[in-house]
């Protein structure tokens, strides 16, 4: 018997209770709760939190209940605590309402249900209580629209610490990760020290200006998804029974109606951008040793990360066509495992110039 | 001892010999929800083993059920023994609100086997539900470590309640019910997104490391049949002639489809996506040959003066570089 085992078997038959690390932060500590809440440091600071962590089941039953809910926007409400500088999430739960951006009170109407929720979880033993929202946005990508950010801002208000949680079912499946954001709004009064420049995100032409207006009216955090130990060793052990799931389900077919929808997209934008091409202008290069352009030199450079029309279309194009590679490439495999004859050598041809478009579109 | 401990230790279980006509698939996020549910309560109560109960929600047709979700069920004050059935009601109907194909199928609990304690925990949901479902969670098993993961299985084990019928007198039992994983496509990005710990970029890498893993999985499998047959040829293991037929009733499946509509529509796909490579790669080319007219514009701007370039920009604007470069030279 090896030394481990030795340990373990030790530990259980005397009922030694052990917690890992790891673990430590499924317990909730009401005094600490209750501390936090009563010093309320974000309330100085409005950039207080930095990032949010989210549990594996709460992010799990999230997407789930977003997939199900295509195409229309669902919301929920998330329960959790605060620790340091970041929001913890550690359940979520669905409401039993539609989103549609017009409407900015569909969270009164599940006034009930979400009170009737939350005092009774305390019955199951969830202590915790809410700590944010989270919506949907079907196809268009995570940022805050305009009804968000005034429902936002008013619940920071209100019911601070709240954080906003936004995913994109479609993106998720046809990206084959999951697309999630985090957002906290600044108050109406506050102006952001400096603007950094965000990764840039492809959206549709419909919502742009959307975005565009209140862009500036909240910042993202850092989304971290953490699990228990025993979590780990269920999925490590999941894994031995959806291997064959990884293998038969094809983005291509599932997420068919939004890749074309994505190409539609693109070609509006590129016929908007074909209008201004002529009149696009070269950065002038910056000039070694001279002392006077080192002022100016930070503002070249983001004029340089303001990509003009026809270079954003670029990227949406390349994620397109990235996102379908890689559906392909699943298909010609399954087909070359389980189709071709051993007698054929035009599967092993095909994969090769998959594999050099594959690369060449990256 | 007198009859009574007699009974409790007659097995609930009734042996493996009979098996369940029911079909059951099991999602990944139930296991995750109970996980998370003896996770928690070990941290709040401080012991190793303590008590959870749940529901499960899922559908049921017929033979065919699939359990896809679970909440949390209470107990009265004080009492291990009898569910809070106005929670479960009202929980209940809240989940049927927010998903109304969802059904109440069963409960779960955390144990090494089902005992006479389950048995009377089950009498209070068959109001519920006519044959409640039980899943169990088997902690013993977890710890134990073994060198060989796909070897392993989940520690769970689903049972469905009958009634047995012995010495003229009946007592409701368990039979153990086997079950497969099933997900969802955005339940398995999902798990397996927060399995490789959340972060990490779309790249060809990653989405061919993903490919791989699972290839390699059917290998194994597929090895682990091919030296079951070359034993069986040996004579080193006695022949099962189902799985023998099941076998060849698998290869005989194979080329998986060599049906002309089939590769029409596979190839039709293949040209539709090497079409949007073409497209991005295109896109691409344009977006940096306008870079270049801009840059080379900036070049010559800087020699000439003001007038030159305009007329030179137009030309370029109706022809092209070179057409108009050449008109200009005198």
């Amino acid at each position: 018997m090896t030394s481990s085992t030795a340990f373990k078997t030790f530990s259980l038959a005397n009922d030694v209770f052990e917690v890992s690390p790891q673990d430590e932060i499924y317990a909730f500590d009401v005094e600490a709760n209750k501390r936090i809440n009563r010093e309320a440091p974000w309330d100085k600071d409005p950039q207080y939190f930095k990032s949010c962590k989210i549990s594996a089941v709460a992010l799990i039953k999230m997407v789930i209940h977003a997939r199900s809910g295509v195409p229309h926007e669902i919301m929920g409400l998330m329960q959790g605590k605060v620790m340091g500088n970041s929001l913890v999430i550690m359940d979520s739960f669905a409401l039993p309402v539609q989103g549609t951006e017009t409407r900015v009170n569909a969270a009164n109407e599940a006034n009930e249900y979400m009170v009737k929720y939350i005092s009774e979880s305390e019955k199951a033993k969830r202590l915790e209580n809410a700590i944010g929202w989270y919506h949907s946005h079907p196809g268009y990508g995570c940022w805050l629209s305009g009804i968000d950010v005034d429902t936002q801002m008013n619940n920071q208000q209100f019911q601070d610490p709240f954080v906003a949680v936004v995913i994109d079912p479609n993106r998720t499946i046809s990206a084959g990760k999951v697309d999630i954001g985090a957002f906290r709004t600044y108050p109406s009064n506050y102006t952001p020290p400096n603007v950094s420049a965000s990764e840039y995100q492809s959206i549709p032409l419909s919502k742009i200006e959307d975005f565009g207006v209140h862009a500036n009216q909240y910042y993202p955090l850092d989304v971290e998804v953490f699990k228990s130990s025993l979590d780990t060793e269920l999925l490590g052990l999941l894994w031995n029974k959806y291997w064959v799931n990884t293998l038969s389900q094809s983005p291509l077919i599932s997420n068919r109606a939004y890749a074309v929808s994505q190409i539609v997209d693109l070609h509006q934008k590129l016929s908007k951008a074909q209008a201004t091409v002529s009149s696009t202008r070269a950065p002038l290069p910056a000039m070694k040793g001279q002392e006077e352009k080192a002022s100016s030199a930070p503002k070249k450079e983001e004029k340089k990360k303001e990509d003009n029309q026809l270079a954003k279309g670029v990227k949406d194009s390349i994620k397109i066509a990235a996102e379908a590679q890689h559906g392909l490439i699943s298909q010609v495999l399954k087909d070359i495992v389980f189709s071709s004859r051993p007698s054929q050598q035009a599967g092993a041809n095909r994969v090769t110039e998959m594999m050099d478009t594959a690369m060449s579109v990256e | 001892m007198t009859s009574q401990m007699d009974t409790d230790e007659q097995s609930i279980v009734l042996p493996s010999s009979t098996t369940s006509g029911l079909s059951l698939s099991l999602h990944p996020l139930p296991i995750l929800n109970i996980s998370e549910h003896l996770t928690r309560l070990k941290l709040q109560t401080r012991s190793n083993s303590p008590f959870v109960l749940g529901a499960l929600l899922g559908t049921q047709n017929g033979r065919e059920v699939e359990i896809v979700n679970t909440f949390e069920l209470a107990t009265e004050e004080g009492r291990d023994d009898l569910v809070d059935h106005d929670f479960l009601v009202s929980r209940r109907d809240q989940y049927k609100q927010v998903f109304p194909s969802l059904e109440f199928i069963g409960w779960y609990t955390v144990a090494s086997v089902p005992t006479y304690r389950h048995i009377a925990l089950h009498e209070q949901f068959t109001g519920y539900c006519s044959t409640p479902l039980l899943l169990v969670l088997q902690p013993s098993t977890i710890t134990s470590s073994s060198s060989d993961i796909t070897g392993q299985t989940l520690p769970f084990k689903a049972y469905e309640p009958t009634v047995e019928i012995r010495d003229k007198k009946t007592r409701s039992v368990f039979i153990e019910a086997p079950f497969k994983v099933e997900t969802g496509e955005a339940e398995r990005i999902a798990v397996d997104w927060t399995a490789k710990g959340g972060g990490g970029s779309t790249s060809l890498e990653s989405h061919l490391q993903a490919q791989r893993a699972a290839v390699k999985m059917l290998h194994e499998r597929i090895l682990v049949l091919v030296q079951y047959v070359t034993d069986v040829i040996a004579g080193q293991i006695p022949t099962d002639h189902t799985t023998l037929r099941s076998l060849s009733a698998l290869i005989a499946s194979l080329p998986a489809s060599e049906n002309k509509g089939f590769r029409d529509e596979f190839n039709t796909e293949y040209e539709d996506v090497q079409l949007t490579a073409l497209l991005s790669s295109l896109t691409k080319s344009t977006n940096i040959l306008n870079d270049l007219v801009d840059k080379h514009l900036v070049l010559i701007g800087g020699s000439r003066d003001d007038r030159t370039v305009t007329v030179r920009r137009r030309g370029m604007g109706r022809q092209g570089m070179m057409p108009g470069d050449w008109a200009m030279h005198p």
